[in-house]
């Protein structure tokens, strides 16, 4: 391809992947601990701030995320944190629409894509600003779905050694709101934890950790949209490998920090840093 | 197979934790060597190195027109350093797929009929996503 080699950027083929490394690594420490997930941040910020299209940077994105959630799935399960018979309903509605945001994602033209995207994290970063969470929602009853599909069960807190039995409640509501965080995530790349948790903790009424570890497994499963990506041709290796391995080296470390920073303030930066990369996709959008 | 909670967990559950364990394990080992193979320079690539920079600026489309057209399961032409990582995040995205099947027989002896139709679903979706019939054009 000699044309192409005449056309390359003066900044050496490893300067921009290593610098994504870092990204990744100080994005995982920051963003899985304080419970969002690794795609919702990486998505915004990579895609704002970084030289690759934004097909490259929402097909990591959705690597990145199912990749963290793929990592801790066996530990929650085992744990009883993350529930199997609860995460198979939601994750069979969020494949299926995932796979139709894919397919949206890459038929709309990129400026409508960017301007989505930047509203979407900015509204995510409202969420997640206003919204409260609840330890153990008060579910006075399950509702008739929820009992004709078994949901429900019991998890012992390790902290306190708490013995907590969880019902659901508002299934179908709740199995509505799947199908749109799906397709908002197939679309933008997004993994989808940002949206997964509160519908399980306030609104079907799950327990806040159970919430959370069954979150991380829908993602793991709802892998329907990255292959979407991967048959696009969205996934370069050389931006595919140093993020998911920055990603996951930093939740690691993350993992560790949380025991000694308070998750508010990782929460609170967190929220400051979706605002500012949300408002600069916006901007990106606009005058593209 | 140990169950340390103090809370009952079904056998299921751990079936796939113990199953997914594995696969993720073989995946992250996958990755790490297909990452080093392909920097190496051991392996051939389709793409060199030098000449992505300019290359990630343009939206996939015109990036797999100017690379040689691999849509779908075409990346197994690519070159064998490409295949080394995009076949290891192929069996990445493949590893919930291949644990996911072991639900339907036991929740058929159940008779747990809505769960065996939403896994035998959700399996039918990865493959069909997987399989690469599904395109935007």
């Amino acid at each position: 391809m000699p044309a192409l080699a005449a056309a390359v950027e003066p900044a050496a083929w490893w300067y921009w992947p290593l610098m994504l490394f870092f990204a990744a690594f100080v994005l995982g420490v920051v963003a899985v601990p304080s419970g969002v997930g690794g795609g919702v941040l990486f998505v915004p910020m990579v895609g704002a701030f970084f030289p690759f299209h934004l097909d490259f940077v929402r097909a990591t994105g959705l690597l990145v995320a199912m990749a963290g959630a793929l990592a801790a799935g066996p530990q929650l399960l085992r744990a009883g944190y993350a529930d199997l018979r609860l995460a198979l309903p939601p994750a069979l509605i969020a494949s299926i629409t995932a796979v139709a945001g894919a397919l949206a994602g890459f038929s709309l033209p990129p400026k409508l894509v960017e301007i989505g995207l930047g509203v979407t994290i900015l509204a995510i970063a409202a969420l997640m600003a206003l919204s409260k969470r609840a330890e153990v929602p008060e579910v006075a009853q399950a509702d008739r779905w929820a009992l004709a599909l078994g949901l429900g069960g019991t998890f012992v807190d390790a902290v306190n050694g708490r013995r907590i039995d969880w019902r659901v409640h508002r299934t179908v509501p709740g199995l509505a709101l799947f199908a749109v965080i799906g397709f908002l995530a197939g679309m933008f790349g997004l993994g989808a934890g940002w949206a997964n948790v509160p519908v399980l903790n306030l609104l079907m009424g799950l327990p806040l950790k159970v919430a959370l570890g069954t979150s991380g497994f829908i993602i793991s499963v709802s892998s329907s949209a990255a292959w979407v990506y991967l048959h696009e041709g969205a996934m370069i290796p050389l931006i595919v490998a140093p993020a998911v391995i920055g990603m996951m080296l930093g939740a690691l470390l993350g993992a560790r920090l949380l025991s000694v920073l308070p998750a508010s303030t990782l929460r609170t930066l967190v929220i400051v840093m979706l605002f500012i990369a949300g408002g600069r996709m916006l901007l990106k959008g606009i005058a593209d | 197979m140990t169950n340390e909670n103090p809370v009952r967990i079904s056998d299921e559950q751990l079936v796939f934790a113990r199953l997914l364990e594995i696969a993720i394990r073989v995946a992250f080992i996958l990755l790490l060597a297909g990452l080093a193979a392909y920097l190496s320079g051991a392996l051939t690539l389709a793409v060199p190195l030098a000449q992505l920079p300019a290359l990630w600026g343009l939206s996939a489309a015109d990036f797999v027109a100017r690379t040689g057209g691999h849509r779908g399961w075409g990346f197994l032409d690519l070159g064998a350093g490409e295949i080394a990582i995009l076949g290891g995040i192929a069996y990445l995205l493949s590893v919930s797929t291949l644990c996911m099947c072991i639900l339907p027989p036991i929740y058929a002896r159940r008779r747990d009929w809505w769960f065996v139709a939403i896994t035998v679903l959700e399996i039918g979706v990865l493959v069909i996503a997987a399989s690469g019939v599904i395109a935007p054009r």
